[in-house]
């Protein structure tokens, strides 16, 4: 009986265990759409993404919910871009991804583009008139290498800008910089008075990469993206002056010592600029936010400052303005049976009041092309005026913020890195990304 | 026998003293049936009672390891059903002269060099003292292994704030007491990044070997302690003539767990310089995240994963039949 006992809790552990791999199973999507839902039986939608934030999302779901009290959203988000694709590629891999997710211009777009539907057949059925509503650029860079449209555009956002503590500079009696020799002057002027040269968070690669697509074109308008497609070599004329200028900005004593140890977020941030040590903080359009009133300098010793921003001064030949790109872009999954729900989320994030609600915000610029920022008409002088130029500035640029090959991204920002420390010289930092380039499956 | 058995087979015994013959034939077969089926079950029963260990394992070890192997050999993205056989292509990559990988496994190298010898001296001294019984020495031994229960990211995020150049407190103090040359930009100067991660690991790590060599400390014989003291020995002779000498067992564990400790970094580096500046302090495990979670190339990753499996057998198979010989 004993025996008998033993061979039966044997036999049960193996079952157990075989039950257990049972389950890991993926599921398929099949069948119709489930609709619009009704008050009884609402639709549920998952969307996963890195952004609005917690705050943001607040404000937008309460309006969503409003208009669309039958679908409810189940929402998971991590700040960290990487966390989420992480996540993402995971699920994705296991046929088990959400709804709807958010995807960025470059290479998400690319590399998620397979899972999702195609969003201009989506979009035609369920959004009609849509694409006059939509600015074109941004279509163009949330649809793929072979055509397909993959995720509706919702905010732009781009580089290269300048938040700069207008209260700090007039304490030291220096004005808000308008060029280049003006801006280095500036810091100059500064670092004498005992505060810190701008915080630059060279750490991060893709603030690097923001830079040289930015700073190359005021050599070459256009020459990135070519060499990126593999039609130009790294190694030209264009790209030597970009290192060079870049070079030239480190002699200028323009970043604080240790630039490539310090990340962007949040070190540069708020160990230096919310913590009133430097006056300059080079950023992307995002960052527009922080000119009024919000939670982020809340408690930290900007919070009664005046901050504004400006465009990073051209340090190139041709003042080519700053680059725009995606920040976000809603892509619905192929394999969902919520496709009509979830479109009515896309058309109110892109077109409707979640648009509205998102950009007054200021955390990107419209892609609705009748959409414009409500500010607040108690907001300063230089917040009314930053908040104009960066939504003036990405609304007219043509040049993309973005290159689509993250390898490429990678050793662009490790050999600007090297040349900040000397451990490069600018044509072995070019000969070495244009071998990464050549290495590239294009 | 248990009670119970003795019971039955007494039974046994008292019927066949009454049964004829036919019972007894028919009672033998039985058994010969019950004994075959009995060693069927016996033989089988030990395989059942491990069957759940060897397919859980199988499927999450042997068969990932398997599938990294298989997928080396491809193009694989990471997310699509989509692989392409491409051969060596990946190896042929990742083992070319200069590559990212012989910088990731040079720096992988001075880091478990550095980290092994110093954790282990630093454990061994403070393991020593403490056994002292000095005053307070519960409290320094809980203070030294407390790093060990917090989570590497939040030591990461203290130490990027500690060791920032221009506000941190390393080079805050250094101005205060007037050493300014020595104070560095310690995350981000490539000639020094490296072992500023080899220090935050050491203060993580350091109470850990503590501990061990504590526990070690504790088996030694107190006898052969007061023996030495009779014999005039003074305390570095008894450091390294008795000592030293007992915990080799304990040093090899911590040799061999501090190899693969160091192999599997990754947490404090891409929270401290994210493998920067440049590739001063690129890691074999930030390399194969970067390459497999960033750069979408699945099969370069897992041929990075199947490089860092084979270092680390080597290295433990080394590790073993070094401290083999040095035991015979």
């Amino acid at each position: 009986m004993f025996t008998m006992k033993k061979t039966v809790a044997a036999v049960g552990a193996l079952a157990m265990s075989v039950g257990l791999l049972a389950g890991c199973g993926s599921s398929s999507a099949g069948g119709s759409d489930e609709g619009l839902g009704t008050k009884d039986d609402p639709v549920e939608l998952t969307f996963w993404t890195w952004q609005p934030t917690d705050a943001q999302w607040k404000t937008i779901y309460a309006a969503f919910q409003k208009k669309y009290p039958n679908i409810k959203i189940n929402w998971w988000r991590t700040s960290e871009m990487a966390d989420y694709q992480k996540k993402l590629q995971t699920s994705m891999a296991g046929g088990e991804g959400p709804d709807v997710f958010g995807v960025q211009a470059g290479s998400t777009v690319e590399q998620y583009g397979r899972f999702a539907e195609d969003m201009k057949d989506l979009a035609d059925q369920y959004m009609p008139g849509w694409d006059s509503k939509v600015a074109e650029g941004a279509v163009e860079q949330t649809t793929n290498a072979d055509g397909k449209m993959v995720a509706m555009p919702t905010i732009t956002s781009g580089s290269e800008y300048i938040l700069y503590n207008k209260t700090l500079l007039d304490e030291n009696g220096v004005k808000v910089p308008t060029t280049y020799d003006e801006l280095v002057a500036a810091n100059k002027e500064l670092t004498s008075k005992g505060l810190m040269p701008m915080a630059l968070g060279a750490k991060d690669g893709w603030h690097l990469d923001d830079i040289f697509v930015w700073l190359s074109n005021q050599y070459g308008e256009g020459d990135v993206y070519k060499a990126a497609a593999g039609k130009k070599s790294f190694t030209d004329p264009t790209f030597v002056k970009t290192m060079k200028a870049w070079k030239q900005m480190i002699d200028d004593g323009l970043f604080q010592d240790g630039a490539v140890g310090t990340s962007t977020y949040p070190d540069a941030r708020d160990n230096y600029f919310y913590a009133r040590k430097t006056a300059f903080f080079p950023t992307g359009s995002w960052h527009v936010s922080a000119v009024l009133p919000n939670d982020e300098t809340k408690g930290t010793a900007v919070e009664k400052d005046e901050l504004g921003m400006m465009e990073f001064p051209t340090v190139g030949d041709k003042d080519t303005g700053p680059t725009t790109g995606v920040d976000f872009g809603l892509a619905v999954n192929k394999d969902s049976k919520k496709k009509e729900a979830a479109m009515k989320f896309v058309e109110f994030m892109t077109t409707g009041e979640g648009q509205q609600e998102w950009i007054n915000t200021l955390q990107g610029a419209p892609v609705a092309k009748d959409m414009k920022v409500q500010v607040p008409s108690d907001a300063t002088e230089s917040a009314k005026a930053s908040i104009d130029l960066v939504t003036k500035g990405q609304a007219s640029s043509k040049l993309e913020r973005k290159l689509t090959s993250q390898e490429l991204n990678d050793e662009i920002g490790v050999q600007m890195q090297n040349i900040y420390t000397g451990d490069a010289t600018v044509d072995s930092a070019l000969k070495a990304i244009q071998q990464v380039s050549e290495g590239l499956d294009r | 026998m248990t009670a119970n058995a003795q019971g039955v087979s007494a039974g046994r015994t008292k019927a066949a003293a009454r049964g004829g013959g036919v019972d007894r034939a028919s009672r033998s077969r039985a058994r010969a049936d019950g004994e075959s089926m009995n060693s069927w079950k016996a033989k089988l029963r030990p395989y059942l009672f491990i069957a759940p260990l060897v397919i859980l394992s199988g499927v999450f070890i042997y068969y990932c390891i398997g599938f990294t192997v298989a997928t080396s050999f491809t193009d694989w993205d990471g997310i699509s059903d989509e692989m392409d056989f491409i051969g060596l292509k990946n190896y042929a990559k990742l083992l070319a002269p200069g590559s990212v990988f012989w910088t990731a496994l040079k720096n992988n190298i001075i880091f478990m060099v550095v980290t092994v010898v110093i954790q282990a001296g630093l454990g061994l001294i403070l393991a020593v003292i403490l056994k002292e019984r000095l005053p307070g020495s519960n409290f320094f031994k809980a203070i030294f292994f407390m790093p060990i229960a917090m989570a590497p990211v939040i030591i990461a995020a203290i130490f990027r704030i500690i060791m920032d150049p221009n506000v941190g407190a390393i080079n805050e103090a250094l101005r205060f007491l007037h050493l300014d040359f020595l104070a560095q930009s310690w995350l981000g100067d490539p000639k020094i990044a490296l072992y500023s991660i080899c220090a935050i690991n050491i203060f993580e790590w350091m109470g850990f070997s503590m501990i061990i060599y504590y526990a070690g400390l504790m088996s030694i014989p107190e006898d052969i302690y007061e023996a030495a003291k009779i014999d005039g020995c003074g305390f570095w002779n008894t450091l390294f003539r008795i000592t030293i000498p007992n915990l080799s067992g304990t040093t090899n564990t911590l040799i061999l767990l501090g190899i693969v400790g160091s192999l599997k970094t990754f947490d404090i580096v891409i929270q401290t310089t994210g493998g920067g500046p440049g590739r001063s302090t690129e890691f074999l495990n930030t390399y194969l995240y970067k390459a497999g979670v960033q750069q979408f190339n699945g099969g370069l990753s897992a041929a990075i994963g199947v490089m860092v499996l084979i270092i680390a057998v080597v290295l433990s198979i080394i590790q073993v039949v070094v401290n083999n010989r040095a035991n015979r």
